[in-house]
């Protein structure tokens, strides 16, 4: 069963993120050191570790698009005054009418709030109402940019984009990626077709059941340090848009997902630590806040405890996107701690486990010790 | 007439809900119905027969005004409809500016 305190707090990210464009005043940032921008790297490590090692991650991720995007779809086209026969016999209509229609909509509406968030370009390319059958790219693709893979891996993009069409026409949808830009494309292609149509069960069950991945962190964000362009929309994201995939993804499955959250990260931590102290030093209280800080992700402040058998580390975490404003009270940060735990270890060559967690004010105090 | 309005009521109701049916074809048919009905309403009113009542077409009456009323409404719904579109995208880009 959904937790729809979850549900709740998903809403809300994405209400915050049409807030950003509607109301651009209103929203004072919630991180006045690093701003609402970080390193796409960043964003895109968790989702890249949990599909390369956690079975059927990849249908979890695109039905948690999915759902989040129909129900904020929907609400989001209310809220801008769309009346809900706006698409009334789209059937009937020839595809041209379909397909300049929606694409003015889609234009509009999610193009403008993706582009705003750095996410991608969207572009609706091909609309037949007769047979449902629709096409939409996506250039600068966020979740798979400067990724490379042997299968187009763009499961939350495409659950996302059947979502909205879904919630905009009124009937179930699946997309499966057919062109992807971590296999080389100019722009991630994908094709949309009704649920209970026959091939598009096939072809999307195909996409989904023969999926493989490998990630390789410290090759992605060796690249990003180095500051190589992998995309044109730029090597930054917006926080909303990390926060949209965390809530959508993790909060949601919480349940499911947290222990593999723990382990993905951990494994991250502990490849990334090379880079960390080759880039940063071998002092983790220097090196550890000064990576994240260069990846605009979070201000740490990193404390040695050395009180015999309990000697580890204090780490107080500062404007975390995973940790901040409509997430504060998630507790959504089993990524993030199971990164620190496998960096912290692998630079100081101890077992380090996190022992506590804890909230002070805005920030989040971690607490890290032998285990 | 007393059975036609809950009927129309409730269809009114369940297109809203099912999101199905357009308002502003909901609006042409409502026309139509009110073309065609009014002058009961207005026999009703008078207590005269219809006979009676139907001699006042097209003589400048108020069954005049009445049918051109409904007639007005098919006209202006159908309009709209036809502009629905346009004014409903019209909303949302101005809703999608910045305030």
């Amino acid at each position: 069963m959904r937790d729809s305190n979850a549900d709740n707090v998903v809403d809300q990210v994405w209400s915050t993120a049409l807030d950003k464009i509607t109301k651009p005043g209103d929203l004072p940032s919630g991180r006045p050191a690093l701003g609402d921008q970080m390193d796409l790297a960043a964003a895109q490590a968790g989702t890249a570790a949990l599909l390369a090692t956690v079975p059927a991650f990849n249908k979890l991720l695109y039905n948690s698009g999915y759902a989040a995007s129909a129900r904020n779809t929907y609400l989001i086209l209310r809220r801008l005054g769309m009346p809900a026969d706006f698409f009334w016999k789209y059937e009937q209509w020839n595809p041209k009418r379909a397909l300049d229609t929606l694409d003015k909509i889609v234009s509009k509406v999610f193009t403008t709030m993706l582009s705003k968030q750095h996410v991608g370009v969207l572009k609706l390319t091909a609309a037949d109402p007769v047979t449902n059958r629709f096409e939409v790219s996506f250039e600068s693709c966020a979740e798979c940019s400067g990724l490379h893979a042997h299968d187009p891996m763009c499961f939350f993009h495409a659950g996302s984009f059947a979502g909205m069409l879904a919630a905009m026409l009124d009937h179930e949808f699946d997309a499966w990626e057919v062109e992807c830009v971590a296999l080389g494309a100019a722009a991630c292609r994908f094709e949309i077709g009704e649920r209970t149509d026959r091939q598009t069960q096939t072809r999307w069950g195909r996409w989904a059941d023969e999926f493989t991945y490998a990630f390789e962190p410290a090759a992605r964000f060796q690249e990003d340090l180095d500051g190589e362009t992998v995309r044109e929309l730029g090597e930054t994201v917006d926080i909303g848009y990390y926060q949209m995939l965390l809530a959508s993804t993790v909060l949601t499955n919480m349940e499911v997902v947290e222990r593999s959250c723990l382990d993905a990260g951990r494994n991250i931590g502990t490849k990334l630590a090379d880079i960390v102290r080759e880039r940063f030093g071998a002092d983790p209280q220097e090196a550890v806040p000064a990576f994240y800080r260069r990846l605009r992700y979070a201000s740490l402040d990193v404390t040695g405890l050395d009180s015999g058998e309990a000697s580890g580390f204090r780490v107080v975490v500062s404007e975390a996107p995973e940790h901040l404003g409509v997430l504060e009270s998630s507790a959504l940060v089993p990524f993030l701690s199971g990164e620190l735990e496998g960096m912290l270890s692998a630079l100081t060559g101890r077992d380090l486990a996190l022992a506590t967690t804890d909230v002070d004010g805005h920030d989040l105090v971690l607490r890290y010790a032998p285990s | 007439m007393t059975a036609l309005t809950p009927v129309l009521w409730l269809y009114f109701q369940n297109g809203r809900a099912k999101y199905q049916e357009s308002t502003t074809f909901m609006l042409v048919m409502i026309g139509i119905v009110l073309s065609l009905v009014l002058v009961y309403f207005y026999e009703l009113a008078k207590q005269a027969p219809l006979m009676e009542v139907a001699a006042e077409y097209q003589t400048g009456s108020l069954l005049d005004s009445l049918y051109l009323l409904g007639y007005l409404i098919i006209g202006a719904a159908l309009y709209a409809h036809r502009k629905h579109q346009d004014w409903s995208y019209a909303v949302v880009a101005n809703a999608m500016e910045p305030s």
